[in-house]
């Protein structure tokens, strides 16, 4: 066996005297840094793969900062919309579904670079609710709460009212699933998921902001992406 | 604490050469698996569902991790024992016998017997993959941690090297534990067989 491994050909072939741990070593950073620069190109393309972002069916790394996913009962579930506003809104998942539905194309953008792209969500303009609830004028942010009783998010309200910014009950053409914040979360377009706030239970426009669950453990208060 | 007695002979089931070389690869190995614990519940959704706490999981991830690492990278100095120096050039150093041994393992996946003391061949290629992916993980995971001073496109790689060098690396230990689990019960057959031969290593 000795005698075999010192054949005087042994230098040729693929693992020739050229140091392989060596190779072996400096390739695979090479590789990782390449890697890391090419990444956002062909991140799009990896979307949804076990590469590109969880080990899931759908993309989506599932995040919940309490022991597990919150449960809700359908029968006594209510959203809230309240504080500096004339006509507090208290609307059960009959009265939400009641409503006619808008619809975003969007691109879900977690802060810590994966993406889910080409979703659809589909709810409510969160413009729709405050026109209906009326804020005051002193009202500058909404802040928002989740019935897990520990995640909280706010926005300015000038973002609230734009376009992408929506009270969402499915997606893709589903009802929301528990791990996606089921029956109703936020979901703001342009803005990194952590201020699309989950199992959302209470609205409240407010002079000031509150500080979020995400922003209290250093995450930036603006969560504009670009 | 006491100081671990250093011997010339091999030690333990998994045949380092040095109690305190074996005891920075075990809690290397420790560290290692409950980093790889602590990301069952932020990247398997199901588990994540179940466990929640993503904070709590995230600094354990990251400090385990790290730990890992730097235990990883002790091995090779003085505080793991004598003949660092050696060591390091055990790891580094190739020749045409290794590229003969690496040669005959491809085509049969045994491992061939290699004529000299320390890790053969194919130990010290993976253990250059093994600190190359735990150097990418880390780095990558650093960019993840504190993605606030870094721009998106460097998280967004970060992110895709983290998930790749995470399955390579996993791949890379199971296979390790494989090969040692089997040299384990290949030792404890051999010392059935013949207990003063397999004394001798052989």
């Amino acid at each position: 066996m000795v005698q075999h491994l010192r054949r005087p050909d042994d230098a040729a072939g693929e693992f020739g005297t050229k140091n392989m741990p060596r190779r072996v070593f400096l390739g695979l950073l090479g590789g990782a840094a390449a890697l890391g620069v090419i990444a956002p190109g062909i991140q799009a393309k990896l979307a949804g793969s076990v590469v590109g972002g969880a080990v899931g069916l759908d993309g989506y790394q599932i995040y919940t900062v309490t022991g597990g996913i919150p449960t809700f009962d359908p029968a006594t579930y209510r959203l809230r919309v309240d504080g500096m506003v004339r006509r507090p809104l208290s609307l059960g998942l009959h009265q939400l579904g009641a409503l006619r539905p808008d619809t975003l194309h969007a691109t879900f953008q977690c802060v810590t670079g994966w993406q889910v792209p080409n979703q659809v969500f589909e709810g409510v303009n969160l413009s729709r609710l405050l026109a209906e609830a009326s804020p005051l004028s002193g009202a500058r942010y909404l802040n928002f709460y989740s019935f897990d009783g520990t995640y909280t998010e706010s926005l300015p309200i000038r973002v609230a009212l734009g376009p992408g910014a929506m009270v969402v009950t499915h997606l893709d053409g589903k009802p929301l699933s528990a791990n996606h914040g089921a029956p109703v979360r936020l979901f703001v377009d342009h803005y990194y998921g952590y201020k699309s706030i989950k199992w959302l239970s209470r609205i409240e426009a407010s002079s000031q902001p509150i500080t979020g669950y995400w922003e209290h453990y250093g995450y930036p208060e603006n969560a504009k992406i670009g | 604490m006491p100081r671990l007695a250093e011997g010339p002979h091999e030690s333990g089931w998994f045949r380092l050469p040095g109690r305190r070389l074996a005891l920075f690869h075990h809690l290397t190995a420790a560290f290692f698996f409950l980093c790889l614990a602590t990301s069952l519940p932020m990247f398997v959704p199901v588990v994540a569902a179940w466990a929640g706490h993503r904070e709590l999981y995230r600094e354990t991830h990251v400090i385990t991790g790290l730990l890992a690492l730097v235990v990883g990278a002790a091995s090779l100095t003085r505080l793991a024992g004598p003949g660092a120096r050696e060591r390091r050039a055990a790891i580094t150093a190739w020749t045409g016998t290794d590229a003969a041994w690496m040669r005959q393992w491809r085509r049969s996946l045994a491992r061939p017997a290699f004529p000299q003391p320390g890790p053969n061949p194919g130990q010290r290629v993976a253990a250059s993959a093994m600190a190359a992916s735990m150097v990418a993980l880390a780095a990558s995971g650093l960019v993840l941690r504190f993605f606030s001073v870094f721009p998106l496109w460097m998280r967004t790689g970060a992110s895709l090297v983290h998930n790749l060098f995470f399955y390579l690396l996993t791949a890379i230990v199971l296979v390790h534990i494989a090969y040692a689990l089997i040299t384990f019960v290949q030792s404890a057959r051999a010392t059935e067989a013949d207990p003063q031969q397999a004394e001798q290593g052989l």
